[in-house]
């Protein structure tokens, strides 16, 4: 897949929220909720609602039409799954990697290799 | 309703239109839930810069470029007020008496400004009386009233400010001599307060105008061609601006270095010079987005 310039980071709020997504549908108060528990990040409404207009605009969330106007629940499109999918693959490569370099420089330092 | 509840809401409140409108409610509602708290201030007071800064705009490609030239067009007309603000200031403290060191490269930039801001003044106001034809016709014709009061708001406020204005002129004809006058109490103050009140009516007068202007346009909902040309006359005046903003900075500079300027009039001009920068800064800014949309949008309905 190819990489956007302006695809969400893993330390972009807007990652924070496609993750929250992948979950199910939840509107704002209930993404907040949901990202403190699972990563300890809080994110304000200004924050929040800014990360939803960009990946709005992107076409990666869409709104779900009816109910409360006030608290419109969104959902991941077809797009944004990708998107996501992509993020995590290229973090747990990442990770993966650093993992395996850490293990062969811990031993230098005395840790358990 | 605490302090700080207010000015969330407040802060909500001053989000750009199209935000707002798409997602005023669910962020109020969140802001609600989240209680009063100052750390969402902070939060909020962020997510405004950047909403203004990085506008996203809702709807089909061809309404997020619509609603792009729109932005551009109404940002541009509030910078180049800030403008004509920023060079009555500039033009108070350098040429109001004529500064004896405003010759040589500071009475060319001050000229060169001088000559921009008259040609962007008549540029605008023709564009803008045009484009008022072309807004208020078709309103009139369907007795849209949210249309035509905005519309009509402009030249209520300009007869305003003709009618204060020519009572100040009177009061000066009768009040100040020529030789000018010392600032003593009571006469010297009361003629400092006309002239600081009838600054307050000019600021209020030329915001009225552009605040009734941009309302009728947008509740005009103008097409995309007609937007298309309001953004290349922005364009072109947010250039305009810049030149202001330089030849004003070039001005002062050389007046500073040759110490002709003192102190108060200093002040004056470096604050106009400040505004101009702001100005040309949102005006640019904005102008080069909404010549990006006018080049790479699909094509207009």
């Amino acid at each position: 897949m190819p990489r956007v310039a302006d695809d969400p980071k893993w330390t972009d709020p807007g990652l924070l929220v496609l993750g929250s997504l992948a979950e199910g549908p939840k509107h704002g108060y209930a993404m907040v909720q949901d990202v403190e528990e699972s990563t300890g990040v809080r994110l304000g409404p200004g924050t929040l609602y800014g990360a939803i207009a960009r990946l709005e605009a992107r076409g990666l969330i869409e709104a779900l039409d009816g109910g409360d106007s006030r608290r419109r629940p969104y959902r991941l499109t077809a797009r944004g799954v990708e998107v996501l999918e992509g993020q995590l693959a290229g973090m747990q490569r990442f990770a993966g990697l650093g993992r395996r370099r850490l293990a062969r420089l811990t031993p230098a330092f005395g840790g358990t290799p | 309703m605490t302090a700080v509840t207010r000015f969330q809401r407040l802060l909500v409140g001053i989000y750009p239109p199209s935000f707002r409108h798409r997602y005023g409610e669910e962020l109020a509602s969140l802001v609600e839930d989240n209680g009063s708290n100052w750390r969402d201030i902070v939060d909020l007071a962020l997510g405004v810069c950047r909403a203004w800064m990085a506008p996203v705009f809702e709807g089909n490609p061809v309404a997020q470029r619509r609603s792009r030239l729109q932005a551009t067009t109404i940002t541009v007309l509030a910078a180049w007020c800030a403008s004509l603000l920023a060079a009555a200031g500039f033009t108070k403290a350098v040429d109001d008496p004529p500064l004896r060191a405003l010759h040589g490269a500071a009475g060319t930039a001050y000229d060169v400004g001088t000559v921009v801001v008259e040609c962007t003044a008549a540029v605008v106001l023709l564009t803008g009386f045009a484009f008022w034809l072309v807004v208020t016709i078709p309103a009139f014709r369907a007795r849209r009233r949210a249309v035509l009061a905005p519309a009509l708001a402009p030249a209520v406020f300009v007869g305003a400010w003709l009618g204060v204005t020519g009572l100040v002129a009177l009061f000066v004809h009768h009040n100040v001599p020529r030789a000018g006058i010392a600032l003593t109490w009571p006469h010297g103050v009361v003629v400092l307060a006309v002239f600081l009140a009838w600054m307050a009516v000019t600021v209020v007068c030329v915001a009225g105008c552009a605040a009734g202007a941009v309302l009728a346009l947008r509740r005009s909902q103008l097409g995309v061609t007609g937007l298309a040309a309001s953004t290349v006359v922005a364009a072109g005046a947010a250039a305009a601006i810049t030149a202001q903003a330089l030849s004003s900075a070039v001005c002062l500079i050389t007046l500073v270095r040759t110490a002709g300027i003192d102190g108060r009039d200093a002040v004056i001009s470096a604050g106009s010079v400040a505004l101009f920068v702001g100005a040309t800064s949102v005006a640019a800014v904005s102008a080069t987005r909404g010549l990006g949309a006018l080049r790479s949008g699909p094509p207009a309905p």
